[in-house]
């Protein structure tokens, strides 16, 4: 019995995720502590319990029930996807909310799972190589169809999410450094020329290297520089041809500090609370930014700082140190299974959540731009925290069956 | 599979980075940049302090108002109906309340200082977002009268014009403050755990003036002058003895309570900014000097050229002078009483112009009389070496000389104090609210002007002016008054204008014993009677008849200086023990009730500086003395106080003092309330009274 617990039963994954959901609980009671806002607490617990049990059912399933279940689900979120910008409805300008009564349903959080799943299966079949320009294109729809979905909502939050997952599957597929770099040129090369000439030029150059020494035909590698070039002025052009207040947002975008009573708000006052923290923090429901409201919808996309504020550096650390050992064990668990499909399906699932932790302790602590994305296990959320909980138990249940084939 | 886990090192290790950057490194800036956006203060305003009159009579104090403001983001949606609730209100039309509740800011003023029972209109529901304030604003209660020497304090409740003015720095007090928290809605909150620092309330001015001679000249004063149709005047009392003003009157008076429409010119306290040909009212100083070098004789006759003399220059030309009335010969005595020009211009001949420049300085013409109110002015009184040709024998008569009201009444009261001149003053004394006596003003001798002989013989004759002269009109039966006229022609605009007249009247009664000086100068009376004899002299007999006959002044009894408690403002009695409170309260005739056990005052209604009902007792909320454990003892509040009463204070609880500056303790270290070891150094941090006062702003 202990010898199937120890073989079948992932608790290396689990145990951290326990702690987590403990400390997003406490985190979340704290936030809504002094708003009155009680009710918010106990639907988390409700989500928080019933997201474990899920998880635990997750993790049983067979794995050729998930195989089978892999296009059905993704072309079913897809249709989910397309209703929700019919039917849904709108809340702060995006619609992503399916209402079922009183149950409020986000179809893009399960989306990235059956994403990832189809993409897993895809990219599993003995046929199918990065290295053909076809594999690249049918894996990049994949990815894209619901990615485009998402950006009508629009939000723009969860696409940046499937780019964070797609980027380490491809790796993971055996792509080749020339279509890695003529992927991610153009983004880095576009981000490079919003800062100003200098940076553009630099980036421009390091792309130009990086391709040189792909060693990759000579026309395909011009073709995709000069585009990278192309894009990364366009970009200017395009800035120089935005109204004062769009500039605006893209430059509070870069430098949040610019504006600080405005777009830079929410990232100054996350900032101010967590370094006001200090090293142990100024203990449970005595954090000064939290208690007092300072920070909009801290339960939420800004749980990051009650921790931080609360607990100061300690705290912060530790929960860093949790999420990332949670990510370790995903990459494990990709590394030793034995089939393909588990092992991308790994990867797809712990680069969803890995980019969920970076975007949003990089956006609390000033690092990033403010996107909409939630933090895995804190934020409060039941979409978020299901959606998160069957990743945790697939992962799991890919554990349990690392050895078939 | 290397590369995707050196991606998540790299990331753990940036993010990890960052943490240390910001709760580490950055950490004291954030904690004080997060310490300044949750913390603010909120001032306790002192309470300013009260002048009451010298027989203890409150003349200003305080009372409570309301001031509405609002948060036109968090009122939002309810601000048509909340407009509209103040419009009916205030009869104001709503738009003007919704443009405010309009703007875009977190703090508007809807309604200032209005009466403390609208706080019952606004209901529960309505107060989100709505601030009310609770201000005090001066009280005057004796509205009309006095408002120029009172002066004017402006909407923050500093003073701006007369005594208001120059004892600003005592009335004042100090605001304490509270810290209060705010959140990120900005909602304010206070804080339990801060340090709450108590303002210290103005100090109380006791005045020289006595209301009901105060009220007495201003109302004769107006009647006066609108008897004679004149365009304004001005009245003095004078305790010539001790130099105190009893009363000090400008007409047209001002309505302290409404700044808005208070007409700039009268609000100037004429009697001290101001400055008049005397006229004939001078002739006090050539007669002084013609006794003193004694020019002149009793018996000698001055020949006054029947009203009209072209008075010889020496270098051939002639300037003329006349008289009201022609008169032939006429002594020295008759030449005062009936205020002969001519005569006098003859007698300064034989005075000189060094002697009668020089009893003009000695009566104190020329040089401000350092009375303690703002603004007063020297006057102009030319040296002999700047003089004309004419000179000597004008200002014989009182022209090509500026002085003001209170140098003239000043220099009769020197006279009828038998030739010694007082400094005039109005503030009798100061006192904290911890009944400490911050100033308390004696009267001050300038110097001796004339010889106690030569003020009876002067004071004899212008007894005679009264009886028989030109002072006729000022006549009291059973009162000997002593006084003098003057008519002088107003000098506007380079020359002097026809059928303009300051018409005066200065007396001191009763003779055998001056226990007062009064001043009556009426500003261009419009009827015929427009000389001093006609305008001012019966005024003065009006107000001389009322003053002397309800006053106990004239029987030699000296007024207490606590007469009456239904109008007395309540002292602070807060911290002291019963036994001490007890005492203050029953020096001011008040009676009190405790509520609550302990030896200590821990609070008490009305608040210090309030006006208390007739017959209303104070109530004392009692607290537990706090006592120290044993071996300690517990720091005493030192803010607020003097340096020597602190010390004081240190030494009596076992406590060693260490002192910087100097002035009044603002600021102390362990702070109040803590305990500590006897012996304890206690550093405190003093500064001058007036700096203390500013930078507690």
């Amino acid at each position: 019995m202990l010898k199937y617990f120890t073989e079948y039963f992932d608790y290396r994954t689990l145990l951290p995720v326990l702690l987590l959901l403990a400390i997003g609980l406490g985190s979340v009671y704290s936030a809504t502590f002094d708003a009155r806002v009680p009710e918010i607490f106990y639907r988390q617990l409700v989500w928080a319990v019933a997201g474990l049990f899920i998880a635990l059912a997750v993790a049983f399933v067979p794995l050729r029930l998930l195989l089978a279940a892999a296009y059905p689900a993704y072309f079913l979120a897809v249709f989910l996807l397309v209703s929700v910008l019919l039917i849904g409805k709108t809340v702060s300008g995006s619609t992503s909310w399916f209402s079922l009564g009183a149950l409020r349903l986000q179809p893009s959080e399960f989306a990235k799972i059956t994403t990832a799943l189809a993409l897993a299966k895809y990219l599993a079949r003995t046929e199918v190589s990065l290295t053909h320009l076809k594999s690249l294109l049918i894996a990049s729809g994949i990815v894209l169809l619901p990615l485009a979905l998402i950006m009508l909502q629009p939000d723009t939050g969860t696409a940046i999410i499937y780019i964070g997952m797609y980027l380490p599957v491809l790796y993971w597929g055996g792509a080749s450094r020339f279509t890695m770099t003529a992927i991610i040129g153009p983004g880095v090369v576009a981000i490079a020329a919003l800062f100003g000439t200098t940076p553009f030029l630099i980036a421009v150059l390091a792309v130009g290297l990086i391709l040189y020494y792909t060693r990759e035909n000579r026309i395909a590698a011009a073709v995709v520089f000069s585009l990278i070039v192309l894009i990364g002025i366009s970009v200017q052009f395009f800035y120089n041809g935005l109204k004062p207040y769009q500039q605006k947002r893209i430059d509070t975008f870069l430098d949040p500090g610019a504006d600080p009573l405005g777009a830079g708000y929410n990232i100054v006052q996350s900032k101010v609370a967590i370094g006001s923290g200090g090293l142990l923090g100024k203990g449970f429901l005595h954090g000064t930014q939290t208690q007092l409201n300072f920070i909009p919808e801290q339960w939420t996309d800004f749980i990051f700082c009650v921790p931080g504020e609360e607990f100061g550096f300690v705290g912060a650390i530790t929960v860093l140190a949790l999420l990332t050992s949670v990510l370790a064990r995903g990459l494990m668990i990709a590394a030793s299974a034995r089939n393909s499909f588990s092992s991308y399906l790994a990867i797809a699932l712990t680069s969803v959540v890995a980019a969920h932790v970076f975007i949003n302790i990089g956006m609390s602590l000033g690092l990033l731009p403010v996107v909409g994305v939630p933090l895995p296990f804190l934020s409060y959320g039941g979409s978020a925290l299901l959606a998160t909980m069957i990743m945790i138990g697939l992962l799991m249940n890919l554990h349990a069956h690392r050895k078939e084939y | 599979m290397l590369w995707l886990k050196i991606s998540l090192l790299v990331l753990f290790a940036v993010v990890a980075l960052r943490l240390v950057q910001i709760q580490v490194l950055e950490s004291a800036s954030l904690k004080e940049r997060a310490r300044r956006q949750y913390q603010t203060r909120a001032p306790l305003p002192a309470i300013r302090g009260n002048l009451y009159d010298r027989n203890g009579k409150v003349l200003v104090s305080n009372e409570m108002t309301l001031s509405f403001a609002a948060d036109p983001k968090t009122v939002g949606d309810r601000g048509g109906a909340l407009a509209d609730r103040f419009s009916r209100a205030f009869g104001k039309p709503a738009r003007f309340y919704r443009e405010k509740l309009s703007e875009d800011r977190r703090f508007v003023y809807l309604e200032r200082r209005v009466a403390t029972r609208y706080g019952r209109m606004i209901s529960a529901s309505e107060r989100e977002g709505l601030l009310e304030i609770r201000e005090a604003r001066r009280l005057y209660h004796y509205r009309r009268i006095g408002g120029q020497v009172i002066g004017f304090t402006d909407i923050d409740n500093r003073g701006i014009s007369g005594l208001e003015l120059s004892l600003d720095r005592y009335l004042k007090g100090a605001d304490g403050y509270i810290i209060l928290q705010r959140d990120g809605h900005g909602r304010k909150k206070p804080v339990v755990d801060y340090p709450r620092v108590e303002p210290v309330n103005g100090s109380s001015a006791l005045l020289t003036i006595d209301t009901e001679y105060q009220a007495i000249i201003e109302e004769e004063l107006a009647r006066g002058i609108d008897r004679t149709q004149a365009e304004g005047g001005l009245a003095i009392i004078l305790d010539p003895v001790t130099g105190e003003i009893l009363a000090m009157a400008n007409y047209p008076p001002v309505d302290l309570t409404d700044i808005a429409h208070a007409n700039q010119d009268a609000m100037r306290n004429r009697t001290i900014t101001d400055m008049f040909e005397p006229g004939s009212v001078f002739k006090l100083v050539t007669a002084s000097a013609a006794l003193e070098k004694r020019v002149v004789t009793p018996d000698q006759k001055f020949f006054a050229e029947n009203g009209r003399w072209n008075a010889p220059l020496g270098n051939g030309k002639t300037h003329p002078i006349s008289d009201v009335h022609p008169y032939g010969l006429l002594t020295f005595q008759e030449a005062i009483e009936v205020s002969s020009n001519i005569a006098f211009a003859k007698i300064s001949d034989r005075i000189g112009a060094e002697s009668l420049y020089k009893m003009a300085r000695n009566y104190g013409f020329g040089v401000e009389t350092g009375v303690d109110l703002p603004g007063e002015v020297n006057g102009a009184l030319k040296k002999p070496s700047e003089w004309s040709g004419t000179t000597l024998h004008t200002m014989s008569y009182g022209y090509e000389v500026g002085v003001t009201p209170l140098q003239l009444i000043a220099a009769y009261a020197a006279l009828a104090n038998r030739g010694v001149l007082m400094k005039p003053f109005i503030v009798r004394s100061v006192t904290d609210e911890n009944q400490e006596v911050l100033v308390d003003a004696r009267p001050q001798v300038v110097r001796r002007v004339v010889d106690q002989s030569l003020a009876e013989t002067l004071t004899r004759y212008l007894e005679g002016v009264v009886e028989r002269g030109t002072g006729k009109g000022a006549r009291v039966d059973g009162l000997r008054i002593a006084g003098k006229t003057g008519t002088s022609r107003k000098y506007v605009g380079g020359k002097y204008q026809a059928g303009a007249y300051t018409a005066s009247f200065v007396g001191y009664f009763p003779a055998e014993d001056p226990k007062v000086v009064c001043l009556v100068m009426i500003d261009q009376p419009k009827t015929g009677e427009y000389t001093g004899g006609l305008a001012s002299a019966p005024i003065f007999r009006e107000i001389a008849t009322k003053i002397y006959a309800m006053s106990d002044r004239f029987r030699r009894k000296e007024a207490p200086v606590v007469a009456s408690a239904d109008l007395l403002g309540v002292p602070d009695v807060l911290n002291r023990s019963l036994a001490s409170a007890q005492e203050i309260l029953s020096a001011r005739g008040l009676r009190y009730e405790t509520r609550g056990e302990g030896s200590v005052i821990a609070s008490q209604t009305p608040r210090a500086g309030f006006a208390i009902g007739h017959g209303e007792k104070v109530i004392l909320q009692m607290k537990k003395q706090v006592s120290a454990a044993p071996g300690y003892v517990v720091v005493p509040n030192l803010r607020g106080l003097s340096v020597r009463r602190a010390i004081d204070v240190l030494a009596g609880n076992q406590l060693d003092v260490s002192l910087s500056g100097s002035g009044l303790v603002v600021s102390q270290s362990p702070e109040a309330g803590g305990q500590t070891r006897p012996g304890t150094r206690v550093v405190i941090r003093c500064e001058p009274r007036d700096r203390t006062l500013l930078s507690a702003r």
